[in-house]
């Protein structure tokens, strides 16, 4: 190695290994003849002197041999040397020259660091969301969610995650390709200690071996043993997430042994999960639970009926999904006891914990996969206009390239100079471009992904190498083109050429690239069109109730939590349904509360179904939306809610326990069992009412959804609260006179002096429960609106700048044709036509493009067409509007030009 | 020279570059200049001398660029790089320390001991 700082002074070619020998075989001549010549001064004979000058020089072929080894080492190194010497004195170059323009550099690594920022942010959404995984789980590819098909006759099948503790012990004993099965569930909404101090929390259970099937390890403390979730004899026990353990004990050690209070029952910490620890699922979980304290009935361990846990597997190794389904499915089929045939014939599979409830892939992960894709295409347009003006710049200094070349500067030189600049912009892109994917993700993170439990920062090591990536392809594709186009240069007549000829071929590839962006651009704006129409149909779905008006209010009942016996349950029914109907009484005196009323079966939380009949029917018809479900609500509701009564009446304070058994129902109900008439004044038998009571049926409502912004019809029907049986739950549901967060603490405050022994109060906008829903379609329109308004900048710069370029090569024409008779006007309308026709050619190709592609967006719309034709003739309009109003200005200067001005330059 | 010195390992670079510190020489120049100012009493082969040079040549210590000598003939002249002055400057004080030394434990007389 040659030492840093050192030089070679005189810059001599570098030399060939045959001169490098010849300059040795010189050199040792001249010293032996110097020698020879000194000896026989002494006076010896030249004989003599000969021998003894070679005696003196030493081994000839040994010191010839040293010396070639190392000049050609010096050589090689030299040659490095060189090479490096040479780009830095192409970067200084490169660097004054892109000083020099400013607008331009400013501009070019501005297009750059949005396009390479864009893949950046999308790159960290993407690698949260589908790459990497939880965090903390071994092999995560290998832990997989067991899921069930039922094929019910006249529904069709179905699929669920969810199932009973004897599903999740059976494929314990019974299945083989399972090296651990575990069952956990959550997280749900928890409150952390009592009174006006308890504070929401996310809590989730698990069994024991959950986490050691995970591969984690607490970060202090211990995870709970099988010891202390055993189903007879479970312990209150609690391991605190990471997060919730700094907010609530500042991370001291001091948490263990500690009791803390989780909605209103004890528990002693054990330990503190890792950082980021967030199970099978991606959602922060604060406090981990035993799943045998949480049991939905007495006989949770042997009961078919109930399904409240999720089943997760680690392969054995070597196991393949499909051999792992088929495994579960025997185990499944070998062991199921209950009396449910459909259930008994189910199929069970397993599929990545990436996945939807139904076992396909989640739509947030799929929107996210098109993102990415939407961000490669505008790093790709980005590339496309930074190529245009590199091109530009490189027909500006045609001259200069032609007197390099023919001043006998290598083209391998020169291709190297246009890369280094192009990798020069591209590094400036991507530092840039790191503020811009702090921002993106940022914002992505924040607004549009806000469930997901972010541990890394926006911009990690793995971002920085997609940057990185991004950024060295981006330098290539900017450098090379111009590069190569000026590598082909041909010499004489550049040199010959004044600075309006040629460049025939040049406009060609600009405007070629120049299309490209158009068309690319209008792809990008057809999806935001088609997402945006998405995000409006989606907000615009008539759900039968307002959930922006609503708080719903949970309040647990002092006394609730011990284990009902049956003798204990009516009386202590009675008593809730007073202490509520108190409550409610209090409460629609607030000031600022418009209405309110009580619930049981809230919409987008629970769901129930009891046993239903009607005097005269056989059976009952089932619909695709499952049902019919039942709420248990009281008077006031569908005020409440904004539910419309369409027919009859709704529920008064005398429609109560004790009165006459009366229900609604929905409008699909009525249709369903009563097409073409009223069905008002039939009866419905609820429950296992012994004495066959029959329910009058006093109004209809309009339908409401039970789970899903897009759901299929179900029947649903109301009875007053404290005429239903079998099904128990209360919530209290405020209508403000303003907005719900507004009047939450006052309610909250109210309802703990009233029932000072509540451990908590909990308020949410009915709007949080629904609110999920509607965040792939955000996240779809937000993304794809950002990078299409981003392309389109960029595009119509593109396209400023080709017909500014063509509109100055094209001067001396255009005032020759002046000269010869031709208006400004002509000039004007010729070169807004140029533009005009170079944006149509990019929107009729991008309509196809986007035509073609649609169908894989398809899946990701909300009852919107991927062939909207509205969309595709808004964005088309767009784009010309924006293409006549880029090419303007370069055609009021073509119109403008003055003949004899134009003709004197040559 | 039966009565001539071996050069200890190591300092044929640095007695080179001081015979180049005063000026650039080609390679004869400085086996007749080392010659000179040791009296003869180095015992260096000629070869070792041109190894010297291509190796502190290699490593940035001087610079070689083709001269023509004052008999006009094409000579490869060589030139301290300011690397190979710094180079110079710290062996020979870490040189003199060590003779310094050596010659201090030497000469140590009878009496001291």
């Amino acid at each position: 190695m040659i030492r840093p700082g050192v030089k070679r002074q005189f810059r001599l070619a570098l030399r060939r290994r045959d001169v490098v020998d010849e300059d040795i075989e010189a050199e040792i001549a001249l010293h032996l003849e110097l020698r020879i010549r000194q000896l026989e001064a002494t006076g010896l004979s030249p004989a003599q002197a000969r021998l003894e000058a070679r005696r003196r020089f030493g081994a000839l072929p040994e010191a010839r041999r040293a010396l070639r080894t190392t000049a050609h080492r010096r050589e090689d190194a030299m040659r490095i040397r060189e090479w490096f010497d040479g780009w830095r004195q192409d970067l200084r170059y490169a660097l004054r020259g892109l000083g020099r323009e400013r607008a331009f550099t400013a501009f070019v690594v501005i297009t750059l660091a949005l396009g390479i920022g864009a893949n950046a942010a999308m790159f960290g959404v993407v690698d949260r969301l589908l790459l990497r995984g939880p965090d903390h789980v071994r092999q995560p590819a290998r832990v997989m969610r067991v899921f069930e098909t039922a094929h019910r006759a006249p529904v069709g099948s179905y699929t669920t995650d969810y199932f009973g503790y004897v599903t999740y012990a059976h494929l314990k004993t019974a299945g083989h390709d399972f090296a651990n099965v575990a069952a956990a569930n959550g997280p749900y909404d928890s409150m952390l200690g009592v009174g006006a101090t308890a504070t929401p929390i996310r809590s989730a259970f698990a069994t024991a071996d959950f986490f050691p099937m995970l591969g984690v390890a607490a970060y202090r403390g211990r995870f709970f043993s099988a010891t202390e979730d055993k189903p007879d004899d479970a312990r209150r026990v609690v391991v605190l997430g990471y997060g919730l353990w700094r907010r609530t004990f500042a991370g001291s050690d001091s948490a263990l042994g500690k009791t803390i209070r989780l909605d209103g029952s004890p528990y002693v910490v054990v330990g503190v999960a890792p950082r980021g620890f967030t199970g099978t699922q991606l959602s922060p979980v604060d406090a981990w639970t035993p799943m045998s304290l949480r049991h939905p009935t007495p006989d949770w361990t042997t009961t078919w009926h109930a399904q409240w846990l999720q089943v997760f597997v680690r392969l054995k190794p070597g196991v393949t999904r499909e051999e792992a389904s088929a495994d579960a499915t025997t185990a499944h089929r070998s062991t199921y006891r209950g009396t449910d045939s459909t259930i008994a014939a189910a199929r069970m599979f397993v599929a990545p914990l990436g996945a939807n409830a139904d076992g396909t892939t989640t739509t947030e992960a799929a929107v996210s996969k098109w993102l990415v894709g939407v961000a490669l295409v505008v790093l790709l347009i980005a590339c496309a206009n930074v190529t245009n003006l590199q091109l530009a710049r490189v027909m500006r200094r045609r001259r200069e390239v032609a007197v390099r070349l023919a001043l006998g500067v290598g083209r391998a030189r020169l291709l190297r100079l246009l890369l280094t600049e192009g990798l020069l912009l591209a590094c400036g892109g991507a530092a840039v471009s790191v503020a811009v994917a702090v921002g993106i993700a940022a914002l992505v993170r924040r607004v549009l992904l806000p469930q997901v439990q972010w541990t890394s920062s926006p911009v990690d090591g793995r971002v920085l190498a997609a940057t990185l990536a991004a950024g060295a392809l981006a330098g290539v594709v900017v450098g090379l083109i111009p590069a190569w186009r000026a590598s082909r240069a041909n010499l004489t007549d550049d040199l010959k050429a004044g600075a309006r000829e040629g460049g025939g071929r040049h406009a060609r590839v600009r405007t070629g690239l120049t299309i490209a962006q158009a068309a690319l651009s209008t792809m990008l704006l057809v999806g935001a069109g088609l997402f945006v129409l998405s995000v409006h149909r989606v907000r615009n779905v008539d759900l039968g109730l307002q959930p922006d008006r609503v708080l719903v209010v949970g309040i647990p009942v002092p006394g609730s939590d011990s284990r009902p016996t049956l003798a204990s349950f009516a009386a202590e029914k009675k008593r809730e349904h007073v202490l509520y109907r108190h409550l409610l009484d209090k409460l629609r005196a607030l000031p600022g509360v418009a209405d309110a009323s009580l619930d049981i079966g809230l919409p987008f939380q629970t769901a129930y179904g009891v046993n239903l009949r009607m005097p005269g029917r056989d059976s009952i018809p089932e619909l695709p939306g499952g049902g019919p479900y039942i709420s248990a609500v009281s008077d006031g509701y569908f005020a409440t809610m904004g539910t419309r009564v369409l027919q009859g009446r709704a529920f008064t304070p005398d429609d109560r326990e004790g009165t006459e058994p009366v229900a609604i129902v929905s409008q699909t109900m009525a249709r369903t069992l009563w097409p073409g008439e009223s069905a008002l004044s039939h009866c419905l038998i609820t429950g296992d009412d012994a004495a066959d009571r029959c329910s009058r049926i006093v109004g209809v409502v309009a339908d409401v959804h039970r789970y899903q912004i897009s759901e299929p019809p179900a029947m649903q029907y109301y009875v007053p609260f404290g005429q239903e049986s079998g099904i128990g739950g209360t919530y209290i549901l405020v209508r403000p006179v303003g907005s719900p967060s507004a009047i939450a603490e006052p309610v909250r405050r109210l309802l703990a002096a009233a029932v000072p022994e509540a451990p908590y109060v909990r308020t949410q906008t009915l709007e949080d429960l629904v609110a999920p829903q509607y965040r792939s379609f955000d996240l779809g329109a937000a993304i794809f609106t950002l990078c299409g308004l981003l392309a389109l900048i960029v595009a119509a710069v593109g396209l400023y700048s080709v017909m500014s370029y063509l509109v100055a090569q094209r001067r001396h024409e255009f005032g020759v044709r002046i000269a010869l008779g031709a208006r400004g006007t002509d000039m004007l309308r010729l070169v807004l036509g140029g533009g005009l026709t170079v944006a149509i050619a990019g929107v009729a190709l991008g309509i196809a493009g986007a035509l073609a592609a649609g169908g894989f967006l398809q899946p990701l719309l909300f009852e919107t067409s991927a062939q909207d034709p509205r969309v595709y003739t808004i964005v088309g309009l767009t784009l010309v509007v924006i293409a006549a109003l880029a090419s303007l200005g370069p055609a009021l200067r073509a119109g403008r030009v003055d003949p004899l001005d134009a003709l004197r330059t040559e | 020279m039966p009565d001539s010195l071996r050069v200890v390992k190591g300092t044929l670079d640095v007695l080179v570059l001081k015979a180049l510190s005063w000026t650039p020489m080609h390679g004869f120049e400085i086996t007749s200049w080392l010659e000179a100012h040791s009296g003869g009493g180095l015992g260096v082969e000629d070869s070792a001398l041109y190894q010297a040079l291509y190796r502190m040549e290699k490593r940035g210590l001087v610079a070689a660029e083709w001269g023509v000598t004052e008999h006009n003939r094409r000579a490869r002249y060589y030139r301290v790089t300011r690397a190979g002055r710094s180079y110079l400057t710290a062996e020979t004080k870490r040189w003199v320390r060590y003779a310094e030394l050596v010659i201090g434990i030497l000469t140590v007389s009878a009496r001291d001991a």
